[in-house]
């Protein structure tokens, strides 16, 4: 037999054998294509850095929520409840980037509650618009109702601070101040442009290291990732057994 | 370059699943595990974070039998997505003989695949292998959320950013769905095989 032949015949054993394994008459398990559903719905990334405030507030963890909010701002554009859950939960984003842990306690409990309705608009693709603007508007009174809350103890807290030094400042100024750090943004509506000149520009790269060097400092690198990733975990862990002690 | 074993007629090939962080690499893998589990006679191994991340990698064996006398056996893997974990990307690389890069075909995810692409390009690199001559196949993923009503890329824009110098096969795909995901796999195995073909005979 020659070469070509015996490559004409590898190839069709090949096709053949991929055939039988992979042939498409199996029926789908339910549970499997369920159970990716709900792991690529368009909030997962969302749902996974809300909960990851509730363990622990850290720049890249907020860096991403906002990030994450502007890129579904672009893609629910079109449907006004959704952009303005979003709005919501960019304004709360943006107020614990600032305020961190001085922020007040109950806007995590409200950022959760936001995202937890928005989830359920998201979700339920045949509710009637009105339930869904019911929803809203419930929401929107949770974070009207923080806001006052947050204007009112600053206010507090400042007229307390001043009393010392200039105690007839009105209470006016404050609350007007108080107000932009917690206002709706617009939805951003740019599309990403110039990207096919990114790729065309950048050079090729020339490997500078050996194999072994490669290998090893990439093995050390893993090992430090894996590192920050277990510490991350055990304090993420410890937080919930404490938050589960505290429910007791 | 595959494992070769001649002494037991044994080949292990490699094939890597490499794309952006949340573009359907693992989904990929679980719809292969979850439709053909019996069939492959396989286990699959995950690492996951609390948030359902891929944190090490994905791991999916499988044997396809005797092909020319040789047992071939395909490993397929799936690298962390996110920007942080480079390093383990990098060494799940090595020893790469196929890739499949899974694109997100969501407009707001242009430029994580861009990234993602130019990454692996790198990583590569390291390794001493080009992106131009490995064994390679595109995949555009989340196809399915058109009905949605999300604005997705279309294929002509992301063949535009991402396949233009590649020219690789490509397969618009919804790896949640299944479409497309056995087509992608069957071409990757076959350009991988083929391209040790001469080892072979």
């Amino acid at each position: 037999m020659d070469g070509s032949k015996d490559i004409d015949t590898l190839s069709s054993e090949l096709e053949n054998r991929l055939d039988d394994l992979f042939g498409e008459n199996d029926i789908q398990l339910p549970e499997t294509q369920e159970k990716s559903l709900k792991e690529h719905y368009p909030l997962a990334e969302l749902k996974n850095l809300i909960l990851s405030i509730d363990w622990e507030i850290t720049d890249e963890v907020l860096d991403g929520l906002i990030q994450q909010l502007k890129d579904l701002q672009l893609t629910y554009q079109h449907d006004k409840i959704v952009t303005t859950f979003l709005q919501i939960l960019n304004s709360l984003g943006n107020y614990i980037q600032t305020h961190r842990a001085k922020a007040h306690p109950k806007t995590f409990k409200i950022l959760n509650a936001v995202f937890s309705s928005l989830d359920k608009v998201v979700l339920a693709k045949d509710m009637p618009e009105t339930d869904k603007k019911k929803i809203l508007r419930a929401e929107m009174n949770r974070y009207k109702e923080l806001r006052t809350q947050i204007v009112k103890s600053k206010a507090a807290a400042k007229r307390k601070a001043q009393s010392k030094a200039t105690p007839t400042e009105p209470d006016e100024i404050v609350e007007k101040k108080e107000e932009s750090v917690i206002t709706l943004d617009e939805p951003s509506a740019a599309p990403p442009e110039g990207l096919e000149e990114k790729v065309e520009e950048e050079p090729l790269l020339t490997p500078q290291e050996s194999e072994p060097e490669v290998m090893v400092a990439s093995l050390a690198e893993a090992v430090a990732e894996i590192k920050r990733y277990i510490h991350t975990e055990i304090n993420a862990l410890k937080a919930e057994i404490q938050l589960l002690r505290e429910q007791k | 370059m595959a494992f070769i074993n001649l002494k037991s007629k044994e080949i292990q090939v490699k094939i890597v699943y490499y794309g952006p962080g949340r573009g359907g690499k693992t989904s990929n893998l679980e719809y292969i595990y979850g439709k053909f589990a019996k069939r492959i006679n396989t286990e699959m191994v995950t690492v996951k974070t609390h948030g359902d991340r891929t944190l090490f990698f994905d791991f999916l064996p499988f044997d396809i039998g005797i092909i020319n006398g040789y047992d071939v056996k395909i490993q397929l893997y799936t690298v962390p997505g996110q920007v942080k974990y480079n390093a383990t990307r990098r060494l799940v690389l090595r020893g790469v003989d196929g890739i499949v890069f899974v694109a997100d075909a969501m407009a707001v995810r242009r430029e994580k695949n861009i990234l993602a692409l130019k990454n692996l390009q790198e990583n590569l690199a390291a390794y001493k292998k080009s992106i131009f001559n490995i064994p390679f196949v595109m995949q555009y993923n989340k196809m399915d959320l058109k009905e949605q009503g999300i604005p997705l890329l279309p294929v002509k824009t992301l063949e535009r950013d991402l396949n233009s110098q590649l020219k690789t096969p490509s397969f618009p795909a919804s790896a949640v769905l299944g479409n497309n995901v056995v087509a992608t796999l069957k071409r990757i195995i076959s350009l991988t095989v083929a391209s040790i073909k001469k080892d072979l005979i």
